[in-house]
């Protein structure tokens, strides 16, 4: 290619085919997105009604003090869910875009029918990620869960995304479910079981729905983390409750910091906290009998004393240690008997457990997983040691 | 299919500054060679012969190679279609 | 015209990306969906049983004057005869070309920008690697040596945010379903790793190594690091997704870089990540494309090699677009049909090792 002309016309060439390639093919301005936060699904007959709660950026600019709300809700229901989200098309005037969803609400019946058609669609889904909470609505719809108005964050979505994660750090009863835990549960060798947290609106469900909520400073109607849904074969079969809850978190060794109170020697009650817990799952296959060995270790502070003890004498530690230890043990084996009576679901991975350490045992129960767990013997050992005793030590104002 | 069209005139153009020059230079195989290559990309890229490339390229894979991938899937005990 | 050179060092660049190349994108998922929680043990078959494929690509290279493979063929067997199996090496090459393309440009629709023609995202690629083409063996190699440190940061990046989300517990029990899958795995591994470097024969003469000893250090080397790299990723995908979640996933490594999260700030780097894979799959298409070149130029004897740089790119894009519309198929067809297809491709190399044998101890007797 010598010559000015074949380098003029390349040139040409090269600068003609520039201007169709700046940009992306793909692209899809910030203004022409509805930026979905929270997605809800219920069912209207056999079809999907879905809602979705976009932020709406106008009122997001502080600056503009208007009184339109801080999100919008879209809702429509088509016979499954991505034709749903489609229609909303007809609805909405932007594209819902889903890479920035917070929460995913299930009601109660789209839980129970099973959930395996919304896990596909969402993982499937190129935009949607998995870093979202999944929760099932408890007592009201899921659509009902995203229109609370809610006060500090105002988009609700945020605000029950925030307050799970704090509570699931600082609370053991409060677990929380990202799509890719829910799909390792479900699919690893548990029948397909799992949990997903429950939330419910608590007050007065009326006026949560209305601005007026935020209108005061104590609100009718808050939005609240309830308990566990426990799933089998990939619906939802019952709830655990706080207690329950909290001791599915102890077995999963998912507690990083929470309190629980020990009655005291002489009456009385003393809370302690909770800070490191580590559990390990031991499977056993001993003359073809198959067991697992829970053994729990606890490192716990004194937080808060209401009742007559000497906590400088190293006896009055240890007791209180040994009331702990007992307390955690029975609280994890009615836990477990709950689930393996009332549910047969092995929400804990027993199952999976099994098949890591013994293959081969694992292969003759594999069949019949769920009936062999509601029989499978499991021991729990608890160990709680007490470090500190807060900044002092005996009770401030010792009860008579 | 704009694409193909787009890349096959950028190729079409290639070509017209490109070609000649083989010839003057009596690089005659190469020129031949440019031009029969350049014409087979085009012509699928608008649309035309895609099926033979998808044999050229693919099919007589899938038929010379699938049955032993099969056997040795079947061999491994990682299952296979027939 | 000055012979063009590359040095050791850059050639150990090359050898790693021809490794690695599109096999980032699509081995740790097949593997995994054929030996589960054991596809990091295939990696390591695959690379044992690379070592010798690696060897006999550099024995081919030691006998005989210093040239390629394809100026090997012509100068023993003649140009028609010896076509017989220049060309088959050739096409080997373009198809592999064409095939990388496919692998990145349909991970690009699937997981990026659905709405983009696939021709599109491959015509952009092509364009560079023909513009490599003409820029010669020299440059590129030179490219290669600067874009490893942009992959290598990338790379350690990506293991790092991942280290903490590691369970090995994931990769028990091992070995549950007997060595046959582990052995399938090794077979994939083997062909995509090691096999593939065969294009990269044609730029071995370029390398200015002082001695065969150099030669043999920096390919390995190269491969090796590659292959590390690849079972590092495998591993992930067993240890962080689970190999339940890493089958069922098209492209589990991307998955794998959507969980990045470090401290709720450092998140959505999954495009980054792709650009990990972008670079990879660039220099395996341009060795690739390199050795259809030199090899097209070195049999009809021209000149240059970078006259049919447009009408080549055509061709691989025109067998990008066509490959298969169906991405079924194409799982099906990578994961039985072509490791074989790789694996016939070594007749190559044998013959012409066999041909150089046989000419020294005739010379000798």
């Amino acid at each position: 290619m010598r010559g000015a002309f074949g380098k003029f016309v390349l040139c040409a060439v090269l600068l003609t085919v520039l201007l169709g390639v700046t940009g992306c093919w793909n692209r899809r301005e910030l203004n022409t997105l509805a930026i979905a936060v929270g997605m809800g699904i219920d069912k209207r007959g056999s079809e999907y009604d879905v809602s979705i709660q976009v932020v709406n950026p106008q009122v997001m600019d502080k600056k503009s003090g208007t009184n339109r709300s801080e999100t919008i809700q879209f809702r429509e229901h088509k016979a499954t869910i991505f034709e749903a989200l489609r229609k909303m098309t007809t609805v909405s005037p932007r594209k819902i875009y889903l890479s920035h969803l917070r929460i995913l609400v299930l009601s109660e019946q789209v839980a129970r029918e099973g959930i395996n058609e919304v896990i596909d669609f969402i993982s499937r889904d190129h935009e949607a990620r998995t870093d979202f909470y999944i929760m099932v609505a408890r007592g009201s719809s899921a659509s009902e869960v995203l229109n609370v108005h809610t006060q500090l964050d105002n988009i609700p979505s945020i605000k029950v995304f925030d307050m799970l994660e704090g509570s699931e750090k600082a609370w053991a009863p409060t677990s929380t479910v990202r799509l890719d835990e829910l799909i390792d549960a479900l699919e690893n060798d548990s029948g397909q079981s799992g949990v997903l947290s429950g939330v419910a609106v608590a007050g007065n469900k009326k006026k949560a729905m209305t601005q007026e909520n935020i209108e005061r400073i104590r609100l009718p109607g808050v939005l609240k983390y309830s308990g566990l849904a426990v799933f089998k074969q990939g619906k939802a079969v019952g709830w655990l409750n706080e207690e329950q809850s909290a001791a599915f978190k102890f077995i999963m060794g998912k507690v990083k910091n929470t309190v629980s109170d020990v009655p005291c020697p002489a009456g009385g009650k003393l809370v302690l906290e909770i800070f490191d817990t580590t559990s390990a799952m031991i499977p056993k296959a001993r003359g073809g009998e198959l067991s697992i060995a829970l053994k729990q270790k606890l490192f716990a502070n004194i937080g808060e004393v209401s009742c007559g003890i000497d906590l400088l004498n190293e006896s009055a530690i240890e007791e209180i240690e040994k009331r702990m230890e007992e307390k955690h043990k029975r609280q994890l084996e009615e836990t477990i008997a709950f689930v393996q009576r009332k549910y047969g679901a092995d929400i804990f991975g027993f199952g999976q457990s099994i098949h890591r350490s013994y293959p081969r045992e694992w292969k003759k129960v594999k069949a019949n997983w769920s009936e062999a767990f509601r029989e499978l013997p499991v021991t729990v050992s608890a160990q709680v040691t007490i470090r500190r005793t807060g900044t002092i030590n005996n009770a401030a104002i010792p009860s008579s | 299919m704009w694409v193909g069209i787009a890349v096959a005139a950028l190729v079409a153009a290639a070509a017209v500054i490109e070609a000649p020059s083989l010839f003057r230079e009596s690089a005659k195989t190469e020129g031949i060679l440019y031009l029969a290559l350049a014409a087979a990309g085009s012509f699928t890229l608008i649309g035309y012969t895609g099926k033979f490339y998808s044999f050229v390229f693919l099919r007589w894979v899938d038929i010379a190679f699938l049955p032993i991938g099969n056997w040795v899937a079947h061999l491994f005990g990682t299952g296979g279609a027939s | 015209m000055r012979e063009e050179a590359i040095s050791a060092r850059q050639f150990t660049a090359l050898a790693l990306f021809v490794t690695i190349g599109d096999s980032l994108v699509i081995l740790p998922g097949t593997m995994v969906s054929l030996a589960k929680q054991d596809a990091w043990l295939s990696m390591l078959v695959g690379l044992a049983a690379g070592l010798p494929v690696i060897l006999l690509f550099l024995a081919v290279h030691a006998r005989g004057a210093a040239a390629s493979p394809v100026v090997k063929l012509k100068r023993i067997c003649g140009p028609w005869f010896g076509g017989l199996f220049i060309l088959p090496y050739i096409a080997f090459s373009l198809f592999l070309s064409a095939g990388s393309m496919r692998i990145l440009g349909d991970f690009m629709i699937t997981q990026i920008m659905p709405e983009t023609p696939g021709t599109a995202v491959v015509a952009l690629l092509l364009i560079v690697a023909a513009a490599a083409i003409r820029g010669g063996v020299e440059a590129f190699a030179r490219a290669g040596e600067v874009l490893l440190l942009c992959f290598l940061f990338v790379f350690f990046f990506f293991i790092l945010t991942l280290v903490p989300q590691v369970d090995f517990h994931r990769l028990l029990p091992v070995c549950e379903n007997g060595p046959g899958p582990v052995a399938h795995g090794g077979l994939l591994s083997l062909a995509f790793c090691f096999i593939e470097i065969m294009p990269l024969m044609m730029l071995m003469p370029h390398v200015k190594a002082n001695s065969r000893k150099e030669m043999r250090r920096a390919l390995l080397i190269g491969a090796i690091a590659g292959a590390c790299a690849l079972l590092i990723v495998t591993l992930l995908c067993i240890t962080v997704l689970g190999p339940g979640h890493a089958e069922r996933h098209m492209y589990p490594t991307y998955t794998l870089a959507k969980k990045i999260s470090v401290g709720s700030f450092l998140e959505r780097v999954e495009a980054m990540i792709a650009f990990m894979w972008i670079i990879s799959t660039f220099m395996k298409l341009g060795v690739n494309l390199f050795a259809v070149h030199l090899g097209l130029a070195q049999w009809i004897g021209s000149r240059s090699y970078r006259t049919l740089s447009v009408p080549v790119a055509a061709v691989t894009l025109a067998l990008a677009a066509n490959f298969t519309d169906n991405m079924a198929y194409f799982n099906h067809i990578v994961t039985l049909a072509w490791p074989i297809y790789d694996l016939t491709m070594l007749f190559v190399p044998l013959f012409l090792l066999g041909l150089l044998l046989v000419r020294k101890a005739g010379k000798r007797g």
